[in-house]
């Protein structure tokens, strides 16, 4: 004989989640007022030194001059100086009194509504490769020292140590800004291996450039 | 009289597979009539536990405002430890958040405009000095002597080579900057 089915069903109470969602409610204004939502990052910058920009040559190493390069933001462009080495004679260009000009240069910048606007701003892709070439011809050399007109604004100095701290890959093309910025914001920069200690793995870091920057203080 | 037998038999049938379809739906649609929340609960949940991520992370904090607008960088570099602040906006200087000094026009409001330190900033990063030091000392650590200078894009260069001249003073040797992360080369500047 076949079995009847039962009738009865089990009724699931479902959880009552209301006070669950106030209490969330509450909360997401609250975290949301006191979270960032910036991500900070660091520059860092060694010490400063007093009075102009000159290193003296140390006691123990006389015949290897430190190059004592300084990089100066002026209203017309980049100066470039150097009290171990004669930077015209390096770059093959006439210098004036104060050292090695960049002049500015005419950029094409889209702003956010996508028109092009002519702007005159200092041509960093110039002063990156000046860099380089230096670079190549003094290893060793790894302090750069910073300085800037007295009212000219603090983030023209944290773009130029953006371009000088690592040297780019070499498949970056060098043609606009825009072409560094990419390769910038994608960590394109040339890799060097460092061996770990006895037993430890080698390590990938960015080969620098000039990432030792100081900002001489004028009196 | 078949075909009439047959026709009643096909109705007979058909009107049951209609009642039996309306029970089934009948039996999936909720009996109350209540609003489901439960996907609006999923969401809620991710939100929060993304915000608590953020919040929980960062050991250091910059509210965003129109006086105090950090430039942008590609660095690669976090604000890993939490150090002494020295922030710098358009209309004062505040050192862990404490105003000390009172900024106009890029000037500072009284110090000697030939002179490179800033007296009033000085005898605070003294007096943080002086405690930080006892505090490391109660704690057997050693004093970081690394400050952080959180200051706005705009700042003229004279007043933060002051202000690092200051910090130096009162013997901080490391300087570290406030940037935005994430910032373009091929900005307008």
């Amino acid at each position: 004989m076949a079995r009847k089915k039962s009738k009865f069903v089990e009724q699931v109470e479902d959880i009552n989640l209301v006070p669950i969602m106030n209490l969330v409610l509450c909360l997401i204004p609250l975290v949301l007022f006191k979270t960032q939502l910036v991500k900070i990052g660091m520059v860092n910058v060694s010490a400063p030194k007093v009075g102009p920009a000159s290193t003296k040559p140390q006691e123990e190493d006389k015949d290897k001059k430190p190059l004592g390069l300084t990089v100066a933001l002026s209203k017309d462009g980049f100066i470039l100086k150097a009290t171990g080495a004669d930077l015209a004679t390096v770059f093959g260009v006439q210098a004036d009194a104060n050292g090695v000009k960049i002049p500015m240069k005419a950029e094409e910048y889209t702003n956010k509504d996508g028109d092009v606007e002519k702007i005159t701003t200092y041509d960093y892709i110039e002063l990156y490769k000046k860099l380089l070439q230096l670079r190549e011809q003094f290893e060793d050399d790894k302090l750069l020292t910073l300085t800037a007109e007295p009212e000219l604004e603090f983030k023209y100095l944290i773009r130029t140590m953006d371009i000088v701290r690592y040297q780019f890959a070499d498949e970056v093309k060098m043609a606009s800004i825009a072409d560094l910025s990419e390769a910038a914001n994608n960590s394109k920069y040339k890799k060097v291996e460092e061996e770990g200690e006895e037993g430890a793995q080698a390590t990938s870091t960015y080969k620098p450039l000039w990432d030792q920057v100081t900002f001489a203080i004028v009196q | 009289m078949d075909s009439r037998k047959q026709k009643s038999i096909e109705a007979w049938l058909k009107q049951q597979a209609h009642d039996k379809s309306r029970k089934r739906r009948k039996k999936e649609l909720p009996d109350d009539g209540g609003v489901t929340i439960n996907s609006l609960m999923d969401a809620v949940t991710i939100i929060l536990i993304f915000l608590l991520m953020n919040f929980s992370t960062d050991p250091m904090k910059v509210t965003p405002h129109e006086k105090l607008q950090l430039p942008l960088s590609t660095t690669m570099l976090n604000a890993k430890e939490k150090t002494t602040t020295l922030t710098v906006a358009a209309d004062g200087i505040l050192v862990d958040d404490k105003p000390v000094v009172t900024i106009k026009n890029n000037q500072v409001d009284t110090s000697d405009a030939t002179s490179l330190t800033i007296p009033q900033l000085k005898d605070h990063l003294d007096q943080v000095v002086k405690e930080r030091k006892e505090l490391a000392a109660a704690l057997k650590q050693n004093f970081k002597d690394i400050i952080t200078i959180i200051a706005h894009g705009e700042t003229h260069y004279r007043l933060i080579n002051k202000v690092i001249y200051t910090a130096g003073q009162a013997s901080f040797t490391k300087f570290k900057f406030a940037v935005v992360k994430g910032g373009q080369l091929k900005q307008k500047i």
